[in-house]
């Protein structure tokens, strides 16, 4: 029987594998040879996976919709934490302002 | 009385609004998306007449593997063979997820194909007398199919995207190709040169054919531009075709078999006699000079490659 095998290639050593295509094989063996002859012809890679697709449990689009999160979570992201740097340049400041009325304070 | 979930007609359906909005946000529409029947079947169209051409346009020029002038030209042009019959392995593969809901496979595909019952660009029909058509074929026609696939690279459907940067790129190493062999006769002999411009006269009208008819305002082109299927008109194409390779053509010192052909300078537009358009709707349905020759050849190899597929198909229980 025929089955589709999903194909994962490797650019460099120490990229990541990414998603390329996919073949339909009868089995897994033939699969990767398959997916050397298709994808590997011209481009170069150092790896390849073939994994059936049956194997793979992917996002339906029923819950790609609930992907895009209502709650704030800036806490999980970088960007929340831009204000650091406004942080650092208000304590640096203050520090300076300190520094500055204890020396003008000093005799 | 209420409408049944049968009865409900598409253009109603809350999910073809959002589908558009999704189209229109440039989102990609994936294999497993839902999407309006009218975009899957233009899809498949699509999808299909270009794997078939891939394979089609493979005989042409396999049947000058054998003759090609130098082991260094052999090897080129048996590379671009195979890259041509790997692509159509990879688009038949997208068109078999899209044809999942009507269990259609490649086998069906293929049956379809050898049996004249599917479409295939109007170029593989012609024949390839000389080296200088292989030149013509792999610069011209691949150029051709390349300002072709280009427009497609936007396409809203992901998969096929996504494998046409594959094709793209392979394609563009064919043209080099061509663009070698074609400037490699323009620079010899007089006889190199006089069968470069056979072969480009002999390959002119089917070029001029291969992007389609300027376009009719159909429904269907409409929708197919709407749902971004398509992104360029045949004859935006045509007119990037002209632009890119006439120059060329006459700058190598060799013309084109039209006494018609030449660019406005004031809107930039190529104009160019009527290229009878009834020889490319006879050829594309079936009635070209070598079509049926070549869909035997085709039909040939399909039969004496089944033992090898059925052995690939159940490799357990063979061994």
């Amino acid at each position: 029987m025929l089955e589709v095998y999903e194909v994962f290639g490797q650019k460099a050593s120490g990229e990541p594998h990414m998603h390329v295509g996919s073949v339909l094989a009868g089995d897994r063996e033939l699969a990767y040879v398959l997916a050397k002859e298709c994808f590997a012809r011209r481009e170069e890679y150092v790896s390849l996976w073939v994994v059936a697709r049956r194997h793979v449990r992917k996002t339906s689009p029923e819950d790609a919709q609930m992907i895009p999160h209502t709650t704030d979570r800036r806490y999980r992201l970088g960007e929340g934490y831009r204000i650091s740097v406004e942080r650092w340049r208000a304590l640096q400041a203050r520090r300076r302002a300190e520094a500055a009325a204890r020396d003008g304070a000093e005799p | 009385m209420a409408q049944t979930e049968v009865e409900r007609t598409e253009a109603e359906d809350p999910r073809l609004r959002e589908f558009e909005a999704r189209i229109e946000r440039g989102e990609k529409i994936e294999a497993d998306d839902w999407m309006p029947e009218e975009y899957r079947r233009q899809c498949l169209r699509l999808i299909l007449t270009h794997a078939n051409s891939e394979i089609m346009g493979a005989l042409p020029e396999g049947e000058w593997i054998t003759r090609a002038p130098t082991l260094h030209r052999k090897l080129a042009v048996l590379a671009k063979v195979q890259d041509e019959i790997g692509h159509a392995q990879l688009i038949y593969r997208v068109a078999e997820d899209l044809a999942q809901p009507y269990g259609k496979t490649r086998e069906d595909f293929i049956e379809d194909l050898v049996a004249g019952r599917a479409k295939f660009h109007n170029v593989f029909s012609y024949p390839a007398p000389t080296w200088a058509d292989v030149g013509v074929i792999a610069w011209l026609v691949d150029g051709a199919a390349l300002v072709t696939q280009s427009s497609l690279l936007e396409t809203s459907y992901g998969p096929y995207a996504r494998i046409l940067k594959r094709i793209c790129a392979e394609e563009a190493i064919h043209l080099k190709h061509g663009e070698d062999i074609v400037l490699t006769l323009a620079g010899g002999t007089e006889a190199q040169r006089a069968m470069l411009q056979g072969a480009l006269d002999r390959w002119w009208r089917p070029l001029l054919h291969f992007f389609g008819p300027p376009d009719e305002v159909s429904p269907n082109t409409a929708r197919a531009m709407r749902w971004r299927i398509r992104l360029k008109s045949n004859e935006e194409m045509r007119q990037q075709f002209l632009s890119r390779y006439v120059p060329k053509i006459w700058g190598m010192g060799f013309t084109v078999p039209d006494p018609g052909l030449r660019r406005d300078e004031a809107t930039g537009r190529w104009e160019y006699s009527d290229p009878d358009w009834d020889e490319f709707w006879r050829v594309v349905k079936g009635d070209g000079p070598l079509t049926a020759k070549r869909l035997a050849l085709r039909r040939l190899s399909h039969e004496e490659g089944r033992w090898v597929r059925e052995a690939l198909a159940r490799p357990k229980a063979a061994a």
